[in-house]
């Protein structure tokens, strides 16, 4: 049948056709949102190796982590408070604000990690 | 009917293209987890990154187990606990370690005078409440001069012996320490980068507690602002194929509780017994050899400016080795040793 048969048919669109569109479109719709959603940074954090919590930079707010220490975010930044390891050095890292950079809490095993588009690859 | 498989073709490849792009940018934080008493990231790309995964964990536990100066049972906690003349039976890994130490060490000695690196400072480390079973940030006050130099008296290499065939390590002098922070994490990182590349891995960074290998591609790396500024980073610079490592007097220190403006810190100068007081505040070692820019980026912070260029200068060449190096001394000045291409970084 051509194309003006299918018209006539009423099957300009087949089948196949649709389930393609569809699913061109699902795939387009994660990727735009992978992009373009998450622009905001979010703070992970990681104990002993595992991912534990993940929050937005913009949120203030505190996590404790009990028998750690206390994950502060307060304007845009992130510090630690309270720590209960023995050389306090996380507790007197400077706040941290910028995607790719870290505060580590060696005895603790924990690591608080901004995330968002970094500006450098790693940091030595 | 050729038309359908021809769009749909096209939209596979698609999907394809887009799923593996937002694949990896999930994947792009690599894995995290705790090895040698340091944070470890490693972010890996090609057919054999998870094999490498799996094989560099497992390399950096048998590392530590070897080298740690905590665990008991180690090669190192033995090694620190035997009395002089016992030989203390080692891995592998603990002789490996201690013959490069031995070399940098000899190569330090005849272009500097003496071992601005050290693998034997222990004692003054512990003594000075440095090492991390003593360590607290909190001020105090430094160690009394009779027992520096009662510490001091027990440093040096050569106060110990290796014995390759045997495989053993023994002390000479009763007391005597050894500790492979300023170098072992190198060692690991280069190690890391064999098991990638045997792998087939094309591309990534070994982090290893700020000993970091970038293979396959140029990545931009920051370097840590040695003082609480606003900025973290001090500059950036684009770099490939190599390692990077900084050591500063900002890692591990304490301020003394009578006079906040002397700060302690972990790199400690053999000559003095005392935390390294040559006016560098930070420095950054590139090379092929990971353990070597450790050992190196210590060395700088104990030499100073201008001994650090000579040492730099001098090491060029030899050993089939080159390096090039990026110093911060305490007003903030820099110093360049070697072409680096700076990146943008704010």
């Amino acid at each position: 049948m051509n194309r003006v048969g299918q018209v006539k048919a009423g099957k300009l669109f087949q089948k196949w056709d649709l389930l393609i569109a569809a699913v061109v479109i699902v795939v387009l719709a994660c990727a735009i949102a992978a992009f373009f959603l998450p622009s905001g940074e979010s703070v992970e954090i990681y104990i002993d190796g595992k991912r534990t919590y993940v929050l937005l930079l913009s949120h203030d707010q505190t996590v404790h982590l009990e028998g750690l220490l206390d994950v502060v975010i307060q304007d845009g930044s992130v510090f630690v408070r309270n720590a209960s390891c023995p050389d306090k050095l996380c507790e007197h890292h400077l706040p941290v604000h910028d995607a790719g950079h870290s505060i580590v809490c060696l005895p603790g095993r924990v690591s608080i990690v901004v995330k968002g588009k970094a500006k450098v690859d790693v940091v030595s | 009917m050729k038309k359908i498989r021809l769009s749909l073709l096209i939209a596979v490849f698609l999907c394809l293209i887009t799923l593996s792009g937002l694949l990896s940018a999930c994947s792009a934080g690599g894995r995290d987890f705790y090895a040698m008493g340091t944070s470890v990231n490693i972010r890996l790309s090609g057919s054999g990154s998870r094999k490498a995964y799996r094989e560099i964990k497992q390399m950096l536990e048998d590392v530590e187990k070897a080298v740690s100066t905590e665990l008991a049972a180690s090669d190192l906690y033995r090694i620190n606990r035997a009395p002089a003349g016992e030989a203390v039976a080692v891995g592998a890994e603990t002789l490996f370690l201690f013959e490069e130490s031995q070399k940098i060490v000899s190569v330090l000695e005849e272009i500097c005078g003496f071992s601005a690196f050290d693998p034997s400072l222990y004692p003054l480390v512990k003594l000075w409440k440095l090492s991390p079973d003593t360590y607290s940030i909190s001020a105090k006050e430094p160690p009394a001069d009779t027992a520096i130099q009662e510490a001091l008296a027990l440093c040096g290499l050569d106060e110990f012996v290796a014995d390759q065939q045997a495989g053993t390590i023994t002390k000479l002098k009763q007391g005597a320490m050894l500790d492979f922070g300023g170098i072992a994490k190198g060692y690991a990182a280069d190690r890391a980068k064999q098991i990638a590349l045997f792998h087939g891995v094309k591309k990534g960074i070994i982090n290893i507690g700020g000993n970091i290998y970038l293979l396959g591609k140029a990545y931009t790396v920051g370097i840590t602002h040695p003082r609480p500024v606003a900025s973290a980073l001090i500059t950036a610079m684009s770099l490939k194929d190599v390692s990077v490592v900084t050591s500063g007097d900002y890692e591990r220190y304490y301020l003394d509780q009578n006079d906040p403006t002397m700060r302690y810190h972990h790199i400690l100068d053999i000559r003095t017994g005392r935390p390294a007081d040559a006016g560098i505040i930070s420095a950054t070692v590139i090379g092929e050899r990971s353990d070597w820019c450790d050992a190196l980026a210590t060395a700088c912070i104990v030499l100073g400016v201008e001994d650090s260029l000579a040492l730099m200068g001098a090491l060029n060449g030899q050993f089939g080795m080159s390096f090039r190096a990026y110093l911060v001394d305490g007003r903030l000045n820099t110093y360049t040793v070697g072409e680096i291409a700076f990146a943008p970084y704010e």
